[in-house]
């Protein structure tokens, strides 16, 4: 398994490195929008706390957006240039392929979200204090989350291939959900408390205790098997329909 | 010894769209074995592509047993696809966007095949496809027969004991399409098992050990090219007489020898046993037409293809 994902990210790799020119463009446009961040906090004359948390959040919503999107974005693409059957041959099976790319790419935009932050942080010569090993566990705690949903939309491309209007629905929902209040059903809806744990540790610093992190864990994975499993049986549903290869 | 590298056994797809129900294959059987080239033919929406999606489990059969060396590719992917490489019809791939050597690098890690296992087998099939000198330029620059050949090289990259190509010579120039009978053949000595789809009799013709038929989903005739030859008949006679037959001898030709045609001084008749042939020699003879010559013509493929594909 490890070899695919090798791979995957090799090839993340390479196409940054055939397309130097987007590639480029991408950090300089990460660069940018921290620096509109920093100057629109500044010209509002909010302290700096508000600038690191809002850098933080946007980074962590930013890599959350994109793991609901790029799954089906993925598959539809594939099946456009052709290469979707050839991936399905994957021993370890189209799910897994599916998710060793999205891993390389995430990993490449967090690359991205990194270089802009750091080369901001440089020029401002204002430097947040990031604690990285909470950042990164409640960001993977989010980015799970939307990961589940995006694995169960790229199912649903496989089987109906034009779901783009499903897809802003479904957008929706989840922000809906990151902004339920903590009452309630709010409680029980996914992405929502571990924004909520992001959000308190940004804001006041408090760090979530192992309960709130343990439920959140559990959430996680039971979300991201759900998305597999749903994307499992849209898949079955493809082949038996014959339509795993087709885009249209 | 030849060893059974892929067996179907009563193959069955229907696709169902909305409430209508289109057959795609109706109990199709057959195996290939190690050393040997099938060439699977079929007129367009006969059940080819089907079949061979099915073998790598891309389309769900409805029942039907399929086993790749021994594992079924459905149930057993993890065992069995290692053992199949595919280029398939209508797609790209490969990807456009990397290079001959990146794209054989990337499947290989799809494969599970380590690294460095897969930068020495990259190296040798380039040599061996003749991608060498071009190993590093993007694919999308090459021309049709030069992609084809990565696609192939591709497949090849996990060592697969058995190779599904639909179509490959699709498209391909002259020179390339003999590049690449060369390279299957050569394939095919070092003990893989091919399965070829193709529309491409010559190719048919110079390739295949054996041949499948199919039709309507169904597996309407099987056996060597010689086989399928003798069984569809038959050589065919052409009598040239010497001089133009008369219209009471045409009618009294076509009127005892329905199968005759009649072109000229040319009689071409296509019989399963030499009494036609007397009836006519007989018919001339009555007539006092010198013959010119008596030539036999083995039929082609394409003439037993076409019979099979003409049947309701």
């Amino acid at each position: 398994m490890r070899y695919l994902f090798w791979a995957c990210l090799r090839a993340e790799w390479v196409q940054m490195r055939h397309y130097w020119l987007n590639t480029l463009s991408a950090l300089v446009f990460a660069l940018m929008l921290f620096l509109m961040l920093y100057f629109g906090v500044r010209a509002f004359g909010a302290p700096q706390a508000d600038y690191a948390a809002l850098v933080i959040g946007y980074y962590a919503f930013m890599l959350t957006n994109v793991g609901f999107q790029r799954v089906a974005a993925f598959l539809l693409t594939e099946s456009q240039t052709g290469t979707l059957e050839q991936l399905a041959l994957s021993p370890f099976g189209l799910v897994m392929a599916t998710l060793a790319h999205m891993v390389s790419y995430l990993l490449s935009v967090a690359l991205f979200g990194a270089v802009g932050l750091l080369a901001t942080m440089a020029i401002t010569g204002v430097w947040l204090p990031f604690d990285l090993p909470a950042f990164g566990v409640m960001t993977l705690l989010l980015v799970g989350q939307a990961y589940a949903f995006g694995l169960a939309m790229g199912g649903l491309a496989l089987r109906f291939k034009r779901i783009g209007d499903l897809m802003q629905v479904v957008s929706m929902a989840l922000v809906v959900f990151l902004l339920a209040p903590a009452e309630g059903v709010g409680n029980l809806a996914p992405l929502g408390p571990a924004w909520r744990l992001l959000q308190q540790w940004v804001q006041a610093g408090a760090l979530p205790d192992a309960t709130a992190l343990g439920i959140e864990v559990a959430r996680t994975a039971t979300l991201l098997l759900v998305g597999a499993l749903v994307y499992r049986r849209c898949e079955c549903w493809a082949r038996q329909l014959g339509l795993l290869g087709r885009y249209a | 010894m030849h060893i059974t590298l892929l067996q179907v056994q009563g193959l069955h797809k229907t696709y169902r769209i909305g409430k209508s129900c289109a057959p795609a294959l109706q109990g199709v059987s057959f195996t290939v074995h190690t050393g040997e080239i099938v060439a699977l033919l079929g007129s367009n929406g006969a059940g080819k592509t089907t079949c061979v999606k099915c073998i790598l489990g891309l389309v769900l059969p409805d029942s039907g047993q399929i086993t790749v060396c021994g594992y079924d590719p459905i149930r057993q992917p993890r065992l069995a696809l290692p053992h199949i490489g595919a280029v398939l019809e209508g797609s790209r791939n490969i990807y456009w966007q990397l290079s001959a050597w990146e794209n054989l690098l990337f499947f290989a890690g799809v494969a599970g095949v380590p690294p460095a296992q897969a930068r020495r087998r990259a190296g040798e099939l380039l040599e061996r496809l003749g991608l060498a000198h071009r190993a590093h330029e993007l694919v999308g620059g090459f021309s049709r027969g030069m992609q084809q050949k990565v696609a192939l090289a591709v497949a090849l990259i996990r060592e697969p004991r058995l190779l599904l190509l639909d179509e490959p010579t699709l498209g391909l120039d002259v020179e390339a399409a003999r590049d690449l009978r060369h390279a299957l053949r050569a394939l095919a000595d070092s003990g893989r098992g091919i399965l070829l789809c193709t529309h491409q009799m010559e190719l048919v013709e110079q390739l295949a050990d054996r041949v499948l038929i199919l039709h309507k989903g169904t597996l309407a005739r099987e056996g060597s090219p010689d086989e399928l030859r003798a069984a569809f008949g038959q050589r065919a006679f052409v009598i040239t007489t010497a001089q133009p037959l008369s219209e009471t001898l045409q009618h009294a030709i076509r009127a005892q020898l329905p199968e005759a045609t009649l072109d000229g001084r040319a009689i071409t008749l296509r019989a399963h046993d030499a009494r036609s042939l007397y009836t006519l020699m007989r018919l001339l003879e009555a007539e006092q037409v010198p013959i010119e010559s008596v030539q036999t013509v083995v039929p082609r493929l394409e003439e037993v293809f076409l019979e099979v594909a003409r049947q309701p």
